[in-house]
């Protein structure tokens, strides 16, 4: 009875539980790679679910599609940061699973305030986008090793790299330090930039972390040193 | 026979009081913060407090209110100037010297509640850097000083007031997360542009910046003293550094014939000059120095 009410256990962990996920939004920047991740994804879900693609994020797209999930292809700074501005102002229940290599300490942890449920490297295979698949359905979070690498307790500490390494800023990052440097508050910032203010948070929690400091004055201050904000 | 308890206690209870005539309230929406009188329409407030620019009731005592609008802003600085709609009964404030502050000096707040009461909070000094800082803002402050008292809800925009009853700055909560004192000096002179002109006009060049080793080779060619110089990674379009004909990857050597090592004297010879002025910049380019005048402007 023990071996049996274990094995039943087990089968429910493994591919073999259905997923309910019925519509998933695919996006990535190339069409072969948009129909791939299409077809992975179709053999993921069994079939059983509706999937279009898009080359960039959209609201209006993914609201109209009725999208549950994003399945997006981050091959760069740029649509990763884009994806967190989108799901920071998606209607709530939308989620992502991410493809990224090795996303830096800033981005993943504002993905992880955000329905981010899966973080796997661009090389997944159907295997692990159906484990994606089942996470995302059962509400937890799963992250490839490479990523779950860079979540050590020591990285979201507020200590210093002694080594005055920078990771680099995002094209979004830049901007909204720059108008950080001349006086403007989180609400001028969103109103500027046509973004939520929750989304200049993120992006000022990412601007801290990336920088390696713990205030606005310091960011501000290396920011004109490293040549990000022009005098 | 009073003893000097008792005398202090008197002659801060008198200064809160005779001080606190030149302090308000002021009701922007869903803040509450207070704010100095400098004259007679007039009133000086932590920018970050007054989210709105009109529609603003400011208290001036028990049941007395009068309508008032933003004048001007300074976000750097974290100072807004207020018009009042009527004059207002009550005595400009008396502005005091900081240059010699000390520390351990005990100095009172005071600001003005949604009530119209005046309230006090009493400390010390705790810091002082008697010298220009910019602030994370963006703007420059005269001097740093940090008292160690509470900063109540509403303390923003009230004074810091001496044993004289002068006012040495305004309290603030939104240039440090310890809660600082703009300096006297720096808030008549931010108040007076923004009563003018609405806004402050600081210069800027329209350059990002790193500082880098100049090679050796360049120095002995070049017969060069620097040792630094910054390297423009970025020339913003339609800036004075544009117009005058900068380009990226120049390597910045001099401004006015002073050194440029790093982007902190850059700022310094900015801090000395404003819109309008003319400077010089000593630069190498392609191996060989150029000159070239850059006419500073407002940043728009």
């Amino acid at each position: 009875m023990q071996a049996a009410a274990f094995a039943k256990r087990i089968r429910s962990l493994t591919m073999e539980k259905p997923i309910n996920i019925s519509r998933v939004m695919v996006i990535a920047a190339l069409a072969a790679r948009r129909s791939s991740l299409a077809q992975m994804t179709a053999q993921a879900l069994r079939n059983h679910a509706h999937i279009t693609s898009d080359s960039q994020l959209s609201l209006e797209q993914s609201t109209a599609g009725g999208a549950e999930l994003l399945l997006a292809d981050l091959e760069s700074p740029a649509p990763a940061a884009a994806l967190i501005d989108f799901l920071a102002n998606a209607p709530a229940g939308t989620g992502a699973i991410t493809l990224i290599d090795n996303p830096n300490r800033g981005w993943m942890r504002a993905a992880l305030s955000v329905p981010v449920h899966a973080i796997l490297a661009r090389d997944s295979g159907v295997d692990d986008l159906r484990l994606a698949l089942q996470a995302a359905d059962a509400g937890l979070v799963l992250l490839h090793p490479t990523s779950a690498r860079g979540l050590t307790s020591a990285n979201f500490s507020e200590t210093r790299n002694d080594n005055g390494l920078v990771e680099e800023l995002t094209g979004r990052e830049c901007q909204v330090l720059r108008l950080v440097s001349s006086g403007f508050g989180n609400k001028e910032i969103a109103d500027r930039l046509a973004i939520s203010e929750h989304t200049v948070k993120f992006h000022i929690s990412s601007i801290l972390s990336k920088l390696n400091v713990a205030s606005r004055t310091e960011a501000v201050s290396l920011g004109i040193k490293r040549g990000i904000i022009p005098l | 026979m009073e003893n000097i308890w008792g005398t202090l206690a008197r002659e801060l209870a008198d200064a809160s009081a005779e001080a606190g005539k030149s302090v308000v309230g002021v009701h922007g929406a869903r803040h509450f913060s207070s704010a100095i009188v400098i004259a007679k329409d007039a009133v000086v407030a932590a920018n970050h407090a007054v989210r709105r620019d009109d529609e603003i009731t400011v208290v001036t005592a028990p049941g007395q209110t009068l309508a008032a609008r933003v004048a001007g802003r300074d976000p750097g600085t974290d100072l807004a100037v207020l018009r009042l709609q009527a004059p207002v009964d009550a005595p400009a404030a008396r502005w005091g010297t900081t240059s010699d502050l000390r520390v351990g000096e005990l100095v009172l707040a005071l600001a003005r509640t949604r009530r119209g009461n005046v309230v006090a909070s009493s400390g010390i000094i705790s810091g002082l850097i008697n010298a220009p800082l910019r602030t994370w803002r963006g703007g420059e402050i005269d001097q740093f000083i940090r008292p160690d008292l509470t900063f109540y809800a509403g303390f923003s925009g009230g004074p810091l007031v001496n044993s004289q009853g002068e006012f040495l700055g305004m309290n603030t909560a939104g240039l440090h997360r310890s809660g600082i004192t703009v300096p006297a000096s720096t808030v008549s002179r931010v108040a007076a542009e923004l009563l003018e002109k609405g806004h402050v006009e600081r210069p800027y060049l329209g350059l990002a910046m790193q500082s880098v080793p100049v090679p050796e080779s360049l120095r002995s060619r070049l017969n060069l003293n620097a040792s630094e110089g910054l390297l423009l990674v970025h020339v913003e379009p339609e800036s004075p550094a544009e117009k005058a004909s900068l380009l990226l990857g120049d390597l910045l050597l001099t401004l006015d014939g002073q050194p440029m090592a790093d982007t902190d004297s850059v700022q310094e010879a900015l801090r000395k000059s404003k819109p309008g002025d003319r400077i010089e910049a000593g630069l190498v380019r392609g191996g060989a120095l150029v000159k070239a005048t850059i006419q500073l402007a407002a940043r728009p």
